[in-house]
């Protein structure tokens, strides 16, 4: 019984103790990333955003937010009203995106069943009339 | 051309559409630059180029028609210019709903890309026209098997155009730089779009094949 206690207890203080690891390689990760994107020209960090992994661009977003209100707590107010207002824009943008994307969609698949259903109509009407000609003939 | 089997594989490429448009719709990651929008670029693109092959393919035909006057090769012909005229809409409809968000406009008169296909579906539309102008068959093949060579320089032309001239505001090929998962739905969706035009030309042709016979014993009761 002891020693299962004590292997539990190794085993957890072992997981603690990798999560903190882990947690600061994290943080020196996006420590680095940040470094990168500041000293790298506008098209390099384009590149960089674009290839950026989601959780990553979450992350230094909040190490960004972070150093700016330890920098000056003030800067509290202007960041939340510029994440607002760059919101409000990001969504416009994404739903006007997004409806141009639907409609292509929706009329490249009308302007093909159109097409096919014309043709197999068509097929069908003279292989109906040829039919109707030998049945009576 | 009739085989079950053919029939299969034709309905099967068709049914590939569903799966690729999902995951046009899931799997990429979305492009800063772009949004969503980019997603229009996985049908864009493919439709596209195959809109640029067919008219290879109807001009292959319409070389083989001048030298053997075969009518086979008139239906092929026939074949290859309708779906060349309806990829040639798809890509229209596409890019200008595109190009609103991005560009600001849905068409840019100054674009060497955009006016060269646009110059391209000109042509393809010409070709129905002149194939029209004659009733009389071998005179009417005679003469698409000319547009489908003219068409096909203009298919040339076009491919050029977006390969040489640096276009005004249409976007530099980008492929190469793009993630992984981009480049594999791309290719992907260029494989099932060009299964598609191999299902259509399928259909088209025999639906062409069907005409001629039904139009010749027309003749022949005329007669």
């Amino acid at each position: 019984m002891k020693r299962l206690i004590i292997f539990i207890l190794l085993f957890l203080f072992t997981n603690i103790l990798l999560s903190e690891e882990s947690h600061n390689i994290n943080l020196k990760e996006i420590e680095n990333q940040y470094q990168q994107l500041i000293k790298a020209d506008s098209i390099q960090r384009k590149e960089m955003l674009e290839k950026m992994d989601i959780s990553i661009a979450i992350s230094l977003l909040d190490f960004i937010r972070y150093n700016k209100i330890k920098e000056n707590p003030e800067n509290e107010i202007l960041l939340n009203l510029y994440d607002h207002l760059a919101n409000l824009k990001s969504i416009d943008l994404a739903q006007k995106r997004l409806n141009k994307l639907l409609i292509v969609i929706f009329l490249t698949i009308l302007l093909f069943s159109i097409y096919v259903s014309f043709v197999l109509i068509k097929q069908n009407k003279i292989i109906n009339e040829l039919k109707n000609k030998y049945e009576v003939d | 051309m009739n085989s079950k089997p053919v029939l299969y594989l034709n309905i099967l490429f068709v049914f590939l559409l569903i799966p690729i448009n999902i995951m046009i719709l899931v799997y990429p990651p979305v492009l800063l630059s772009q949004g969503q929008a980019h997603r229009i670029f996985y049908l864009h693109v493919p439709v596209a180029w195959v809109a640029l092959y067919a008219p290879i393919i109807a001009s292959v035909g319409g070389i083989l028609y001048i030298f053997t006057k075969k009518r086979i090769f008139d239906i092929i012909i026939n074949s290859s210019m309708k779906l060349t005229l309806l990829f040639s809409i798809g890509v229209v409809i596409s890019g200008p709903l595109w190009a609103s968000t991005e560009w600001g406009t849905y068409w840019n008169w100054k674009d060497s890309r955009l006016m060269s296909f646009f110059i391209m579906t000109i042509v393809v539309t010409t070709y129905f026209a002149v194939r029209n102008f004659t009733d009389e068959s071998n005179k009417k093949a005679m003469y698409s098997a000319y547009m489908a060579l003219l068409s096909m320089l203009a298919s040339v032309f076009t491919w050029l155009s977006i390969r040489i001239l640096t276009p005004d505001t249409h976007p530099e090929p980008l492929l190469h730089t793009l993630s992984p998962k981009i480049k594999l739905t791309f290719w992907l969706s260029v494989l099932v779009y060009h299964f598609f035009f191999i299902s259509l030309f399928y259909l088209t042709y025999n639906h062409e094949k069907l005409i001629e016979i039904y139009h010749k014993i027309r003749h022949k009761e005329e007669v």
